[in-house]
C-alpha cells in the first residue's frame, strides 16, 4: 500500500516539475519575437555555396549586406558603400565604404575583406566556383582601408544591380576574418556579415532563429528581438499552424487557402511578382523543330482556368518572356498569350500534322505544377494534341532539360526575375546547345542582341532592346511564354508593425516591431 | 549448431504454423471445395466482404460504362464542388468528377495486386524451392542475399527503388513485387524444408525419384495451399504499398487517377474541399478490408482446428 | 551466448556491405546528378560543363563508382561517415537530428499500441466468440487494412481543423518547449499506432487462445482453479513470450514506416531525411541513413532474440 501511493506521489511531483519546466519556457516568450513558416530548408548560409531556396534569400539578407542596395523603385542606394564613382570610359568603379561598421564577429569592414569577397566570387576554385553573375568585373583591388576600386573588362550597365546583388545572394558581404578563422565548413553554419539580424540557432530541417544585432550600425526603428524560420513543409499544416496563431508570416501560400488565411484577424496580404512560367519546347526533334507545332501549343493553351484554379487570380497571362514588373516590360507587345482554336488548327495543319501530335513535358513534381499541366493537358486534348505529363523530381527533371532530352520533349519551369539584372533573366533563354531544352533559343540575332545589352546604359534605349529580345522570342516561339506567377504573402498586421518588402521582393529587416498583444 | 534466430523462426514458425494446419493434400476435389465455400460463406463478414470486393472488381472492369464522367476531363468551372446530386462524391481541384475518377482507380489498385504478386510468386517460390530442398551452399548464398533485403524496413526500400526507377506506376508496381520476393522465399523455403521431412518425401527419395520430381511433383502441391492463404493475407499490404507510392508521387503519372495519388492532391484542400481526399482514402480502406476479411475467411475455412474451438 | 552474439554480429557486416553497395549501385545509375542539385532549375542551363567537371571534382564525384563506394567504406570504418553534397553538413551531424526524431516517433506509437492492444487481446482471448471479441476483431481489421495517410488526414480533420484541438504538424524541440513538444507528437503518434495495435492485437488474442488450450491449462482448471488465476497466473507469462517478440520487431519496422507521417506532419525524422537525399542523388546522406536504419533494425532483432531467451528459458543459444 505504501509503496503504491510514493510512485503515485513521485509521478506527480514529476508532471508538476514538467509543468513548471513548460511555463518557465513560456514566460521567456516574453520577448518581441514573431515566426515565419516556410516551406524549404535553408541549407548552407556560407554565400559562396549555391542554395535555391526562397527561405535562404530571405535570411541570407537579413544577415549579410550588399554594398550598394536596391531601392523598391529601382534605384540604387548607399548600403556598405556610401558613394561611388563610375569613370568616364566605365572601366572602373570607385567605392567608398561605411567607416566604423563591424561584422557580427566583431571585425571591421575594410577594403581588403570586399575586395576578398569579390575576388572570391569571381574565382572559380572558391567555394563553389563563380556562382555570382557579377558581370564583366575583373578583379577588385584596395586602394586604402576604405576604399574599394573594381576594375572591368568591359563597359557593364548592370554593374551597379550586381553590386547591390540584384541577381543573387552572392555579393553580399561576409566576415573574411571569421570564415579564415573557421573555415569554410564551419563558417556555413555560423554565418557572420554585418546585417540587422545575426543567427542566433539553427538546426536543420527544423528552425532557424534570428535575433536582432544590437550593434548594427545602420538606422533600425524596429523593436524585433527574435525572428524565427520554421519549417513547415506540408502546405495545409502550415495554413493550419497560421490559423492557429503559431505562424506569424507566410510565403508560398497554396493560392486556394488563401481566403481561409485573409479571415485571420488581423492578416494583411499581398504579392509579390515572380517572373515567368515557361513551356520550354525542343526546337531540335520533333514534334517542336517545326514552328507551327510550337504556335499551335501557344493559341491551343487555355490560361485562365489556371489562373482562377491553381493562383486563386494571383497570376497574369504572359506577353512574352520579359516579367512585367521589368523596366522593359511593354503592354503592347507582343501581345498576350491568347486562346484561339482556329488559329492553332490552322497552325496544325501549316505543320502537316492537323489531327495534332504527341509530346511529353518533364516537370517538377510539385502538385500546382502538376495542376497546371493537368489544365494545359485538357486545352490541347481539344485539338487532338496528347501531352504526357513526367512529373519527375528535381534531379530527373534536370537530367531531362539538359542531359537527356528523350526523357521529354518538353519543359515546364519557371523563370525567376531578377529585377535588374535583364541579362542575367534573358541569358536563360538563349543557347544553342542541341542537349538542352531548358529554352535553348538557336538565333543569331537574339544572341548578338543580348551580347549587346551591357554596353547600353541609357535606360530607354536598353528597355527598346530588351523589347526587339522579346518580340524575337516570341515571333519564334522557342518557348511558350504562359503567364507572370505571384507569390502570395500573409502577415499578421496586429502583431508586425513595420512589415515592408525591401526592392529584392524579399523581407525588410529594419523596421519590424512586434506590437504588444 | 546454430540455431536459427528466434524471430527469424518465429516469422517462419508463424506462418507455417499459420498454414500448414489446413495445406491440402493434392487430391482436393469438387466436394471439399463444396465444403470450404459453405464455411467460408457460413460467416457474415467473409460475406459482406465478398460482396463488397465484387462491387470494386465490377467497378473496375466496368468503370467506362458506369462512370458518370470522363475521369480525366475537368471541368474548370466546377472544381472543388461538394458531393451533390450532380456529383455523387463531388469534384477534385480542377473540376473533375471524383467519383468516376475512384471508379477508374479501382482498375490501378486491382492491377496494384497483380503485377507485384506475379513478380514475387515467379522468382521467390522457386527460390525457396530451390533453397529448401538443396540445402548447403546454395541455400547458404540464397538465405544471405535474403537478409540482406529483409533486414531493411520494406516500405523504405520500396520507395528507394521506385524513387531510383523514376517515377511511373510500372516501376512502382515493380518495387513492390521485388522487395516481395524476400518473405516470399524465406516462407516458401521453410514449408520445403518441413515438407521435405515428411514421409512421402522420404520415400520417394528412397525410390530415387530426382529433386526435381520432388519438388514438382511432391512438395510444390503440398505447400501450395499454405501459399494461398498467406499471400492473400498480403495483398491488402500491397495494394497500400502502390497508395503509398502514388501518394509520395512516385507511382501513376497525372492525371490517371489512382487512390494514393487521389489523396495526395486532396491533402492540399483538408479545409475547403475535404472530400476530394477522404473519399479515396476511404475507398482504399473498404477495399484492402475486404481483401483482408476474405484472407481471414479463407484461413478459417481451411482450418478445422481454429474453427472449432 | 557471449559466441552466439559476437557471430550474430559478425553476420551483420556482410549484409550492410550488400544492402549499401546494392543501393549506392541504384543510385548511381538513376539519371540526375547531385551536382545540378546545387543550381536553381532556370540556371541550370547556363551552368558550363567546365563548371560541372570543377565541382565533380571538387567532391570527389568524377571517380569510377567503385572507387567511391571502396573510399566511402573505408571511410565509415575509420568512422567518417562523410559529408551531405546537398546540404553541406557532416552525415554525423544531419543522422544525430533526425534519428532521434523517428526513434521517438517509433517508440512511443509501439508504446502506445502494446498498452492498449495487450489487454484487449486478452479480453477477446477469454470471451472467444463474445461480442467483445466481435468488435475487438473488427477493430484490428479497421486497424491493419486503413492506410496511415488516409488516418493522419481524417485526424486532421477532426483534432485540427474542426475541433482545433491540437496542433496539424510542425515540430518542436522536447528541449525547446515540452508542452508543445507533446502536443505536436500526440497526432503522428496515434496514426503510427493503429496499425500496429491491430497487429498485437491479433497476436495476443492468437497466443493467448493457444496457451489456453495447452494441456497444463486445461490441468490446471481440472484441478478447479478460478479463470482469472488461470489467465493471469498461468497463462499470461507464456503467451506474452511472441508478444514481446513481435514489438520488438515493430519497433525495427515502423523507423520505416514513419515517412509517410513525417512528410503529412512535418517532422524532420530519418524517412525524409532519406527520401531527400535519394531526390537529390545525394550519395553520402543516402548511405549513411541506410547504414543507420539497417544497424538499428538488425540491431533490434538482435535485442528482441535476446530477449527471447532471456524470458523463455527452454530457448538457449549455443554455438
Amino acid at each position: 500500500m505504501f509503496n503504491r501511493s510514493s510512485s503515485r506521489m513521485r509521478l506527480l511531483a514529476a508532471l508538476f516539475l514538467l509543468l513548471l519546466l513548460a511555463s518557465s519556457v513560456s514566460a521567456q516568450d516574453a520577448m518581441n519575437e514573431f515566426v515565419v513558416g516556410v516551406s524549404e530548408t535553408v541549407v548552407t548560409l556560407d554565400m559562396s555555396m549555391r542554395s535555391p531556396s526562397l527561405a535562404h534569400k530571405q535570411v541570407s539578407y537579413a544577415i549579410y549586406e550588399p554594398l550598394l542596395r536596391l531601392g523598391t523603385d529601382g534605384s540604387i542606394n548607399p548600403a556598405l558603400a556610401t558613394d561611388w564613382t563610375m569613370s568616364d570610359d566605365k572601366m572602373t568603379i570607385t567605392l567608398n565604404l561605411r567607416e566604423g561598421v563591424a561584422f557580427h564577429d566583431g571585425s571591421p569592414l575594410d577594403a581588403d575583406t570586399v575586395v576578398w569577397n569579390i575576388n572570391g566570387a569571381l574565382d572559380p576554385d572558391f567555394g563553389e566556383g563563380a556562382v555570382a553573375d557579377l558581370g564583366r568585373i575583373e578583379s577588385a583591388v584596395a586602394l586604402d582601408e576604405l576604399t574599394v576600386q573594381i576594375n572591368m573588362s568591359a563597359p557593364d550597365a548592370n554593374i551597379l544591380p550586381a553590386l547591390a546583388a540584384g541577381s543573387d545572394a552572392r555579393a553580399l558581404i561576409m566576415s573574411r576574418a571569421a570564415y579564415e578563422a573557421m573555415g569554410a565548413d564551419e563558417f556555413a553554419f555560423n554565418p557572420s556579415g554585418t546585417g540587422p539580424f545575426k543567427l542566433a540557432s539553427w538546426e536543420p530541417g527544423v528552425e532557424l532563429v534570428l535575433e536582432r544585432n544590437e550593434d548594427y550600425w545602420g538606422e533600425s526603428s524596429g523593436n524585433a528581438d527574435r525572428v524565427s524560420f520554421r519549417v513547415i513543409l506540408d502546405a495545409s499544416a502550415a495554413t493550419l499552424n497560421y490559423q492557429s496563431g503559431d505562424v506569424h508570416v507566410m510565403f508560398s501560400i497554396l493560392a486556394p487557402e488563401l481566403p481561409l488565411l485573409e479571415a485571420v484577424p488581423g492578416t494583411v496580404s499581398g504579392a509579390i511578382p515572380r517572373g515567368v512560367n515557361v513551356l520550354t519546347l525542343n526546337s531540335h526533334r520533333p514534334p517542336f523543330d517545326n514552328i507551327h507545332n510550337r504556335r499551335a501549343i501557344m493559341y491551343a493553351l487555355d490560361v485562365d482556368p489556371v489562373i482562377n484554379l491553381v493562383y486563386g487570380g494571383l497570376a497574369q497571362p504572359a506577353r512574352g518572356i520579359t516579367p512585367p514588373n521589368s523596366f522593359a516590360f511593354s503592354e503592347e507587345s507582343p501581345p498576350r498569350i491568347t486562346r484561339d482554336l482556329d488559329a492553332a488548327r490552322a497552325e496544325l495543319a501549316a505543320a502537316g500534322n492537323p489531327d495534332g501530335f504527341e509530346f511529353t513535358v518533364s516537370v517538377v513534381a510539385q502538385p500546382f505544377r502538376i495542376q497546371v499541366l493537368e489544365i494545359m493537358q485538357a486545352s490541347l486534348a481539344e485539338l487532338g494534341i496528347s501531352l504526357s505529363i513526367q512529373a519527375n523530381e528535381r534531379a530527373r527533371h534536370i537530367a531531362a532539360l539538359r542531359e537527356d532530352p528523350s526523357i521529354a520533349e518538353a519543359g515546364f519551369v519557371q523563370i525567376l526575375a531578377h529585377r535588374s539584372s535583364m541579362e542575367g533573366y534573358l541569358a536563360p533563354f538563349a543557347g544553342c546547345k542541341a542537349t538542352i531544352i531548358m529554352v535553348n533559343y538557336c538565333n543569331d540575332e537574339y544572341e548578338a542582341l543580348l551580347a549587346e545589352l551591357p554596353s547600353i546604359f541609357d535606360s530607354a534605349e536598353r528597355a527598346a532592346h530588351v523589347g526587339r529580345m522579346n518580340d524575337l522570342a516570341w515571333q519564334d516561339m522557342i518557348a511558350v511564354p504562359y503567364l507572370y506567377p505571384e507569390i502570395p504573402y500573409v502577415y499578421r498586421g496586429d502583431i508586425i508593425d513595420g512589415f515592408a518588402l525591401n526592392g529584392y521582393g524579399l523581407l525588410d529587416w529594419t523596421n519590424f516591431t512586434v506590437v504588444d498583444g | 549448431m546454430l540455431r536459427e534466430s528466434a524471430v527469424d523462426s518465429l516469422r517462419d514458425k508463424q506462418s507455417i504454423a499459420d498454414s500448414a494446419t489446413y495445406a491440402m493434400t493434392g487430391e482436393a476435389t469438387v466436394s471439399a471445395f463444396l465444403l470450404f465455400a459453405r464455411r467460408f460463406f457460413a460467416r457474415p463478414l467473409p460475406r459482406f466482404a465478398f460482396v463488397l470486393l465484387i462491387l470494386v472488381i465490377l467497378g473496375a472492369l466496368f468503370a467506362p460504362i458506369i462512370s458518370p464522367y470522363d475521369p480525366i476531363k475537368p471541368d474548370f468551372s466546377a472544381a472543388r464542388q461538394a458531393p451533390s446530386a450532380a456529383h455523387l462524391l463531388g469534384t477534385d481541384d480542377i473540376g473533375r468528377d471524383v467519383l468516376s475518377r475512384i471508379l477508374y482507380g479501382a482498375r490501378v489498385s486491382l492491377l496494384a495486386a497483380l503485377i507485384p504478386l506475379s513478380i514475387s510468386i515467379s522468382v521467390g517460390i522457386p527460390l525457396g524451392l530451390i533453397s529448401g530442398l538443396l540445402k548447403g551452399w546454395t541455400d547458404d548464398l540464397i538465405m544471405r542475399l535474403l537478409d540482406a533485403l529483409l533486414a531493411f524496413p520494406r516500405i523504405i526500400l520500396i520507395i528507394a527503388i521506385a524513387g531510383i526507377l523514376g517515377p511511373s506506376l510500372l516501376n512502382a508496381l515493380v518495387a513492390i513485387g521485388v522487395v516481395g520476393i524476400a518473405p516470399l522465399a524465406r516462407l516458401t523455403r521453410g514449408l520445403t524444408l518441413s515438407a521435405s521431412e515428411e514421409d512421402y518425401v522420404l520415400a520417394a527419395r528412397a525410390l530415387g525419384s530426382s529433386n526435381w520430381r520432388i519438388m514438382l511433383s511432391h512438395i510444390l502441391p503440398n505447400i501450395t495451399a499454405a501459399i494461398i492463404v498467406t499471400i492473400s493475407l498480403d495483398i491488402g499490404g500491397i495494394i497500400l504499398a502502390e497508395a503509398t507510392l502514388s501518394f509520395l508521387g512516385l507511382g501513376i503519372q497525372p492525371p490517371n487517377p489512382s487512390w494514393g495519388s487521389m489523396v495526395a492532391v486532396g491533402n492540399r484542400y483538408i479545409q475547403t474541399a475535404p472530400w476530394i481526399s477522404l473519399a479515396p482514402g476511404t475507398a482504399i480502406f473498404l477495399t484492402v478490408m475486404s481483401i483482408n476479411l476474405l484472407g481471414d475467411g479463407l484461413r478459417d475455412a481451411l482450418d478445422p482446428y481454429l474453427r472449432n474451438r | 551466448m557471449g559466441r552466439y552474439l559476437l557471430r550474430r554480429i559478425f553476420l551483420m557486416a556482410p549484409t550492410l556491405i550488400i544492402v549499401t553497395f546494392l543501393v549506392f549501385l541504384l543510385l548511381f545509375l538513376s539519371p540526375g546528378d547531385p551536382v545540378l542539385m546545387l543550381v536553381p532549375v532556370d540556371e541550370v542551363a547556363q551552368l558550363t560543363d567546365e563548371d560541372m567537371e570543377r565541382l565533380r571534382a571538387k567532391l570527389g564525384l568524377d571517380r569510377p563508382i567503385y572507387v567511391q563506394y571502396a573510399d566511402w567504406l573505408l571511410q565509415v570504418l575509420q568512422g567518417d561517415l562523410g559529408r551531405s553534397i546537398h546540404q553541406r553538413r557532416p552525415v554525423v551531424d544531419l543522422l544525430a537530428a533526425r534519428f532521434p526524431v523517428t526513434l521517438e516517433l517509433a517508440l512511443l506509437s509501439v508504446l502506445l499500441a502494446s498498452v492498449l492492444a495487450i489487454p484487449i487481446g486478452i479480453y477477446t482471448a477469454v470471451r472467444p466468440g463474445g461480442i467483445g471479441d466481435f468488435i475487438g476483431n473488427i477493430v484490428a481489421l479497421m486497424g491493419v487494412s486503413a492506410p496511415n495517410f488516409w488516418v493522419a488526414l481524417i485526424l486532421i480533420v477532426v483534432f485540427a481543423v474542426q475541433l482545433k484541438w491540437l496542433p496539424a504538424g510542425g515540430f518542436v524541440r522536447i528541449s525547446e518547449d515540452p508542452t508543445r513538444h507533446v502536443e505536436r507528437m500526440i497526432l503522428p503518434v496515434i496514426t503510427l499506432s493503429t496499425a500496429l495495435m491491430a497487429v498485437t492485437m491479433r497476436l495476443t488474442r492468437s497466443s493467448m487462445l493457444e496457451v489456453l488450450n495447452e494441456d497444463y491449462v486445461r490441468t490446471a482448471r481440472s484441478k478447479g482453479l478460478g479463470q482469472r488465476r488461470i489467465v493471469f497466473v498461468h497463462a499470461l507469462k507464456n503467451a506474452l513470450i511472441p508478444v514481446v517478440t513481435t514489438v520488438g520487431l515493430q519497433i525495427g519496422r515502423i523507423l520505416g514506416g514513419t515517412i509517410v507521417i513525417e512528410l503529412i506532419f512535418s517532422f524532420p525524422g530519418m524517412g525524409k531525411l532519406l527520401l531527400d537525399a535519394i531526390f537529390a542523388r545525394d550519395f553520402p546522406v543516402v548511405q549513411g541513413s541506410v547504414l543507420l536504419i539497417t544497424l538499428a533494425f538488425m540491431g533490434i532483432n538482435l535485442l528482441v532474440d535476446l530477449t527471447y531467451a532471456f524470458i523463455d528459458p527452454r530457448i538457449r543459444y549455443a554455438s
